[in-house]
């Protein structure tokens, strides 16, 4: 019995992973994207290089920034949903997730119409005279950022919403009868009765927006250079299959160690929770 | 006994159902009161409107002389202890109890200080650092008793507090939850199905069907003299029998039963004589006797169960009757010529 699965699980994950790993490690031939030679040269020079370790750091800081963006809004939203009565709940989850089924594509030159110098943003800004000058919203690191989480919100709401439809009601009635008002039992019940719910949509969120590339791509101009983009470069334009499947491992590497560290952290706060 | 609680003609809809329809009771200082009744009768949703989770659509709620219709649950000073407990998860049982001094704002040591009086109260100083994932339910129960409690509440109240304990384990925290309260003297009021433990626990019981307290009394008054057909089946086996109001003195009332037998019974709102009215007695109030005194009939059949004898027994009117026996004592065999009397105290009259 477990020999399909298995096999499916080579050919479709396994196999691609593997052949990417072994690209990284050899060095591009003449006529050939790659070679037969096991080298560490590329990851050597990625390391050494000022602009890959920039665009490393790039990458995690929109990463981070969008996961935290996502969180400040998807909780609210989430907590929202979860008081609303039924019908109105399902109609704000659809709206919340519809984003889903429009292109990104569409969605970022949407962002560029609002955030644009002459945008809407901007100019609305102008007109009730809050700036001079517009504020510098998009092809940028900002507004990478904005456009990264609106596309990553909805996975946000639904991880953190997986956890807070869990809570028992009569835990918020059982605090309010001790006497706590209504912020106070958000702040002590259902709050930390939802970190699995927001650590798990955090990670989601930011593994999804380090491994981003239309966003970063029309959101940044040419002027934001993470990763991914890098990477594609290499596959795209250079030709380096060893050297961007090098890249990818990188990247590979530092979303798995920063996940793993996070989650540690997190197991240790959650470690009480799990007893229940 | 001074009202410590008043629910005054309070009713509460859910949509097009009526879950709790013009309620009035009033609950004495230091009182322990039942409600009792099926699931869906509105009892659990009169509480949540006592403990302010709900508002009702109409009437008042009076708490030691403050209207507290309208006051959010966090400023009523109520304990609630609820079905499941609802126990914090991620607090200690410490913490649990102190929850409710620490959003009061009390000082630490304070709290310590009550919290492990509270506790030493259930029996539970040893658990104090334990998740509630990690106590009993019998713990639980204790945990959230104590929790309820340390507050001080004007009153307690308590939402089926005992359904999920096993059966020993229930009987044994009826006890404690009565000696505690006795002890304390806080105004009490108990939700539960359980026709026995309402009567085990009750000062008074307060019947519910379907959104009306249907009979108010204490235990014995409810379970003995039942005033309608629901409170006789809701509380227990019963025998019904069919009869027509003869006689009315005061609240004397004398009873022609179907096939001629007349029987006395009392009845706190007298029927008009001549209309038909049921008697409830119960099985262990009916007495066989081979004499002839009272309503005769024939032994159907006799069964044995150790602690007592049932005898099913059929009046000459073609009444079933079914009475619980001590198995010592004259023992009808079945096809027995016998004669079925009761006292007059143990018969309720129901009006139709």
């Amino acid at each position: 019995m477990l020999g399909l699965p298995t096999a499916y699980f080579l050919l479709i994950v396994a196999y691609p992973l593997a052949n990417l790993v072994r690209m990284g490690f050899s060095r591009p031939e003449r006529g050939r994207v790659f070679g037969e030679g096991v080298s560490l040269a590329n990851y050597v020079e990625i390391l050494t290089s000022e602009l890959y370790l920039e665009t490393l750091l790039v990458t995690f800081r929109i990463g981070l920034l969008s996961a935290l963006c996502a969180l400040a809004l998807g909780l609210p939203l989430a907590l929202y949903i979860r008081r609303a009565p039924p019908v109105l709940r399902s109609v704000i989850v659809f709206i919340t997730i519809a984003p889903i089924l429009i292109s990104i594509v569409v969605r970022a030159y949407g962002w560029m119409v609002l955030l644009s110098n002459r945008g809407v943003v901007n100019s609305a800004l102008m007109n009730l005279g809050m700036i001079d000058r517009p504020l510098r919203l998009i092809f940028n690191e900002t507004g990478v950022v904005i456009g990264t989480a609106h596309v990553l919100l909805p996975f946000m709401v639904l991880a953190i919403l997986g956890s807070v439809q869990t809570i028992d009601r009569a835990l918020e009635d059982a605090a309010a009868s001790l006497g706590a008002r209504p912020w106070r039992v958000v702040f002590d019940v259902v709050l930390p009765l939802a970190l699995p719910g927001i650590a798990a949509g955090t990670v989601l969120v930011f593994i999804l927006a380090v491994g981003s590339f239309v966003t970063p791509v029309l959101l940044g101009g040419q002027l934001v250079l993470t990763l991914p983009m890098a990477a594609m470069q290499q596959f795209n334009s250079t030709f380096n299959w060893a050297f961007g499947s090098a890249l990818v491992g990188v990247l590979l590497v530092a979303v798995m160690a920063t996940t793993l560290l996070f989650d540690r952290v997190l197991k240790r706060r959650l470690a009480r929770l799990a007893a229940r | 006994m001074a009202a410590d609680l008043l629910v005054q003609g309070v009713t509460r809809r859910f949509g097009e159902q009526l879950a709790v329809d013009r309620v009035d009771l009033a609950v004495g200082q230091g009182e322990f009161l039942g409600l009792l009744g099926p699931s869906g009768c509105g009892k659990t949703t009169l509480l949540r409107m006592i403990a302010g989770f709900l508002v009702p659509d109409s009437g008042r709620i009076i708490c030691a002389g403050q209207d507290i219709t309208t006051l959010p649950p966090f400023a009523r000073n109520l304990g609630v202890v609820f079905q499941n407990y609802a126990l914090f998860p991620h607090m200690t049982a410490a913490e649990n109890v102190g929850y409710g001094l620490k959003v009061r704002g009390m000082a630490r040591a304070e709290i310590v200080t009550r919290v492990k009086a509270a506790l030493d109260r259930v029996n539970l100083a040893h658990a104090a650092d334990r998740l509630p994932g990690q106590l009993s339910g019998g713990m639980q129960q204790r945990v959230a008793l104590a929790r309820a409690m340390v507050i001080e509440p004007r009153i307690l109240l308590l939402d089926e507090p005992l359904s999920a304990l096993d059966k020993n384990l229930r009987e044994e925290m009826q006890v404690e939850l009565r000696l505690l309260q006795q002890r304390v003297g806080i105004t009490t009021v108990f939700v539960t199905h359980d026709q026995e433990e309402a009567m085990t626990l009750s000062d008074r019981i307060a019947v519910m069907q379907a959104g009306r307290v249907m009979q108010l009394g204490t235990p014995e008054e409810v379970y003995r003299r039942p005033i309608s057909r629901f409170v006789a089946t809701f509380l227990g086996t019963t025998n019904l029998l069919e009869g027509k109001a003869a006689r009315v003195a005061g609240n004397t009332v004398t009873v022609a039963l179907e096939g001629g037998a007349m029987v006395e019974a009392s009845a706190p709102v007298p029927p008009t004589p001549g209309s038909p009215v049921q008697l409830a007695v119960r099985p262990e109030s009916i007495l066989l006797r081979s004499t002839p005194e009272g309503v005769p009939g024939t032994v159907e059949d006799v069964l044995f169960q150790g602690h007592r004898l049932i005898a099913l027994f059929r009046t000459d009117s073609g009444q079933e009757l079914r009475s619980y026996m001590p198995p010592s004592g004259w023992r009808p065999a079945r096809g027995d010529r016998a004669w079925a009397s009761w006292p007059a105290a143990e018969a309720g009259l129901i009006q139709a």
